[in-house]
C-alpha cells in the first residue's frame, strides 16, 4: 500500500497551523494581562508613594528609589515575557515534531 | 515498505536533533526551590530594616551569600541566559531591586517603614518574575528528543 503523501502533507499542514493558532493564543493573553496588571499597579502606587512623600511617611530619596525600582521591575517583567515567549517556541517545536511523527508514522503499513 | 520505514527511522531523529535544539532551559526543580526560599529570606530580612544595618549585617552578608550561590548554580545552566539576567538585576548594588535596597540601608543606616513596605511589594513580585519562568519552562520530561 502506498503512502498518500499529498494527504500527509495536507493534515500535517492542518496540524501545524491549528497548533500555532493555540500557542500564540495562549501566550498572548497571558502577555496582555500581565501588561495590564502592570499598567493599573503603577497608576496606584504613584499616587500611594506621592501621598506619602507630602506626609513625611518617605522621604525624597526613598521615592526616588521607589520609582525608579518600579522601572526595574518592569524590565524584570520584560525579561519574564522574552522567556515566555522562548518557552512557547520551544513547546510549538516540540510539538510540531510530534506531530510529524505521529502523523509520518501512523501512516505507514506493517 | 520496510525500506520507507527505515529510512523515517533514520530520518526522524536526525529532524529532532537538528530541529528541536531548545531555545531556552527545561525547568529545573532545583532553582525553582532556591528562587522560592531566597525570596522567603529577602522578605524577612528586609522587615528588620527599620533596626541598624551594623546590628543585621551578618545576616546580610549570609543571604547576599545564598543569592550569589543561587546565581552561580543558574549561570551555568545551558540556555538560561535571561534568568541569569534577571538575577543580576534584582541583585545589582547600582540598581533599585534588593542589591539596590541593601546598599541603601547600609547608607542610610535604617528605613522608614513605609518605605520597606512599598520596596517589599517591588522585591517581592520580581522574584515571584523568576520563579513564574523557571515554573513555566518545559519539564525535561516532555522534551522530544
Amino acid at each position: 500500500m502506498a503512502i498518500n503523501f499529498k494527504n500527509v502533507l495536507a493534515t500535517l499542514k492542518q496540524g501545524i497551523a491549528d497548533l500555532a493558532g493555540n500557542s500564540l493564543k495562549e501566550f498572548i493573553t497571558q502577555a496582555t494581562a500581565d501588561g495590564q496588571a502592570i499598567l493599573n499597579e503603577l497608576k496606584d502606587d504613584l499616587k500611594i508613594w506621592t501621598k506619602q512623600l507630602s506626609n513625611g511617611d518617605i522621604s525624597k530619596d526613598d521615592f526616588s528609589d521607589l520609582v525608579l525600582g518600579q522601572a526595574d521591575e518592569i524590565k524584570m517583567i520584560a525579561l519574564k515575557q522574552a522567556g515566555l515567549a522562548e518557552v512557547a517556541v520551544d513547546q510549538f517545536k516540540s510539538d510540531v515534531f510530534n506531530l510529524i511523527i505521529n502523523t509520518v508514522v501512523g501512516l505507514i503499513p506493517y | 515498505m520496510k525500506i520507507t520505514r527505515l529510512y523515517l527511522a533514520l530520518l526522524l531523529p536526525l529532524c529532532l536533533l537538528l530541529g528541536c535544539s531548545p531555545t531556552i532551559s527545561t525547568f529545573d526543580q532545583t532553582a525553582y526551590a532556591q528562587v522560592t526560599s531566597l525570596k522567603v529570606d529577602a522578605l524577612d530580612l528586609m522587615d528588620k530594616a527599620t533596626e541598624n544595618y551594623t546590628t543585621h549585617e551578618s545576616e546580610v552578608k549570609t543571604l547576599q551569600l545564598n543569592i550569589d550561590k543561587a546565581i552561580e548554580y543558574d549561570k551555568h545552566r545551558p540556555h538560561n541566559e535571561i534568568t541569569t539576567q534577571m538575577w543580576t538585576l534584582l541583585n545589582n548594588p547600582e540598581g533599585h531591586l534588593f542589591g539596590g535596597f541593601l546598599v541603601k540601608w547600609k547608607k542610610d543606616g535604617k528605613c522608614n517603614a513605609a518605605y520597606i513596605v512599598d520596596k517589599k511589594k517591588q522585591i517581592s513580585n520580581s522574584f515571584d518574575q523568576i520563579a513564574e519562568l523557571e515554573s513555566k519552562k518545559i519539564k525535561p520530561a516532555q522534551v522530544t528528543q
